[in-house]
């Protein structure tokens, strides 16, 4: 069980991330939304130990992350929102040095990366090196990175970001089937279709705070709205955003 | 299968060698080949070219130990140059970055783990630079010096360690001293600031190394009989210190070798020759200390500021580097108003500026003309005799 309990990022004394809590279970699937710059990553950051909190701690069955940090990153797979990668390596070789320094048997790495690779459709361009790769090709790499070592707890930071409508697809499923195994998982999006149809639980950050936390449809039943995008435009959006578009369309029609 | 260490200090090597700066789209192989042909066969050609005089001519070891003291102090100057501009062609992959943190941080590996994979890298990188660097020459202009005199296989293999050791050494002090101003700035500076600052650095220092690397010529002729006069020495340039350490270790080589096939006609000159050698031998051993102790104090400061700097990796965020807004715009603004009207060419005007002030690679280029430039001027103005032009006007 993964669990955030008050934690707060400042940067140069303004909070980015402020008294956020919230508990991920085995075979839960939490949906993370909120709109650009409102803490989503810094707390997936947070949760994955790359970023210390300001206060409050990161447990993991129990215990502060801190305490063992290396063994809670051997249950981790962290899916993050860059495409960071080594671009002079090839998709296979990044793949290989992640399960190496993991110390997973190589017998197994190469069973599973041969597996991934053809799964996700890369498998053409297993070989050349990632400078190359369009960006769905990097997120596929990332992500069977991230499902190498059969993790307990899964971070993704926007995975469908650069991905195709296919690989959507397969991401949606692979998600759920992963919580049916028993994972727990945290699932950052922009997306409200995937978050929806996905997440068994919705939390909604704005400016650095939880402003709803609970199912996607008790929120829909609780806000009386008919869809979550619904709920968040209620939740999140202070301006109108047909008047903002409006906006934009007269800036875009400015000659002079 | 190989512990985590080895495994990233494999990778951290690769990574040096396959710099976005130096080979963008380079298979690995072809670029270490290269790279190594290019620096071989430079030391090559500079040592056949410098060995010439050595090889023609009867056996004067006074004569041949005071002039063989401007190639050595070229061989050190260069050495140290090369490795300085090694260290700030690799600049921005010195240290742990934001990437390895992304990637690596949360993988089960220690911090412990991936700072020493890193610096042994580095120190791997750098190692094997330098003897790509010197070996070569070491072994030639070595062969080169004992052409016309007898000496044993002790001392020709003495001839040829000294010189192998003090250019690696000067060529340490060079990586070691770029790898230093870089890491204490930035544990002086703090992360956010040094990133600022840190382009601006690199190329000053690129400009001075290159510079520096096109006047050694120069500076190298009648360092024996001149430069190292003792009203004259300047305890204050590097180069010279190891050419102490130099003469320290091997200079009795050909210094003890008897006088007895000199011919008459050359008698007097190589006596006075010997006499000069021998009057430097106070400030050889002088320098010889200073460039042990300026060895251990750079890669002293260089461990430290490192050690500080790497103990944890950076944060996975990367601050702006841009210009403060308000200046940025009103450079904009100067340069719309007054060099670039049209929209065309000020499109292309601002993406050159852009272009040139964050691409790495652009970066050392415009760096490395300007130094060009900067030693061109130079030599050139030495050779303008400014007082005699004015009195020739009057």
């Amino acid at each position: 069980m993964l669990e955030a309990n008050h934690l707060v990022k400042r940067f140069f004394g303004v909070a980015a991330v402020d008294e956020v809590t919230f508990v991920v279970r085995p075979g839960e699937i939490v949906g993370y939304l909120g709109p650009n710059g409102s803490g989503k990553t810094m707390t997936a950051r947070m949760l994955t130990g790359l970023l210390t909190p300001t206060s409050g701690i990161v447990t993991f069955n129990g215990r502060d992350i801190a305490a063992d940090m290396v063994g809670y990153h051997r249950r981790l797979g962290y899916v993050p929102e860059e495409p960071h990668l080594y671009p002079f390596l090839s998709g296979r070789e990044y793949l290989q040095l992640i399960g190496r320094l993991r110390e997973l048997p190589a017998a197994l790495v190469e069973k599973k990366i041969d597996a991934f690779l053809e799964l996700f459709g890369i498998r053409d361009a297993a070989e050349q090196s990632i400078s190359a790769y369009s960006k769905g090709m990097k997120q596929k790499v990332l992500i069977s990175a991230a499902l190498l070592h059969d993790p307990d707890v899964l971070i993704f930071d926007e995975p469908e970001s650069g991905l195709d409508v296919t690989a959507v697809l397969v991401l949606r499923n692979l998600v759920r089937m992963l919580a049916e195994r028993g994972k727990a998982i945290l699932y950052s999006s922009h997306i409200m279709e995937i978050v929806e149809k996905v997440c068994t639980r919705v939390i909604i950050l704005h400016r650095g705070r939880i402003v709803a936390d609970d199912s996607a449809e008790r929120l829909r039943e609780l806000r009386s709205q008919r869809s979550l995008e619904q709920v968040f435009s209620e939740l999140v959006l202070r301006s109108d955003p047909e008047k903002t578009a409006r906006d934009i369309a007269d800036m875009a029609a400015l000659h002079a | 299968m190989p512990d985590a260490t080895s495994l990233l200090a494999r990778h951290f090597f690769r990574r040096f060698i396959e710099n976005d700066l130096i080979s963008p789209d380079a298979d690995r192989h072809q670029t270490l080949a290269v790279a190594s042909a290019c620096i071989i066969s430079f030391g090559l050609v500079v040592t056949m070219l410098l060995a010439v005089k050595y090889l023609a001519g009867v056996p004067i070891p006074g004569q041949t130990a005071l002039i063989s003291l401007d190639d050595k102090f070229l061989y050190i100057g260069w050495s140290m140059l090369v490795m300085g501009l090694v260290a700030l062609a690799e600049w921005d992959a010195l240290a742990l970055d934001a990437r390895d943190a992304s990637i690596l941080g949360p993988l089960p590996i220690p911090g412990g783990v991936i700072f020493r994979a890193k610096a042994t890298a580095l120190l791997l990188f750098a190692g094997a630079c330098v003897v790509v660097l010197n070996m070569v020459p070491s072994i030639i202009f070595s062969s080169a010096l004992i052409t016309k005199v007898v000496v044993g296989p002790v001392a020709y293999l003495t001839l040829i360690g000294t010189h192998a050791f003090t250019t690696m050494a000067a060529g340490a002090f060079g990586f070691l001293s770029v790898l230093a101003i870089r890491e204490l700035l930035h544990a002086v500076l703090g992360t956010a600031r040094f990133r600022r600052v840190s382009a601006v650095l690199q190329a000053a220092l690129v400009v001075f190394c290159v510079t520096a690397l096109c006047l050694m010529p120069g500076l190298s002729n009648r360092i024996g009989r001149v430069q190292m006069a003792p009203e004259r020495i300047s305890y204050a340039m590097p180069p010279l210190w190891f050419l102490g350490l130099y003469e320290t270790s091997a200079g009795h080589v050909l210094d003890d070798l008897p006088r007895t096939g000199v011919p008459r006609r050359l008698l007097a000159a190589e006596t006075r020759a010997t006499e000069i050698y021998r009057s430097r031998r106070a400030a050889f051993h002088q320098l010889a200390r200073i460039a042990i102790g300026a060895l251990a104090l750079v890669a002293l400061i260089a461990g430290a500021a490192y050690s500080v700097n790497n103990r944890r990796l950076p944060s996975p965020i990367s601050p702006s580097q841009d210009l403060p807004h308000r200046l940025r715009r009103w450079l904009m603004g100067v340069s719309e108003r007054w060099i670039v009207r049209r929209p065309l060419t000020r499109a292309g005007f601002f993406f050159t500026l852009q272009t040139l002030s964050r691409s790495g690679a652009h970066r050392l280029t415009m760096a490395i003309a300007m130094a060009i430039g900067l030693a061109f001027t130079t030599v050139a103005l030495q050779g303008i005799n400014v007082q005699g032009a004015l009195k020739t006007r009057e």
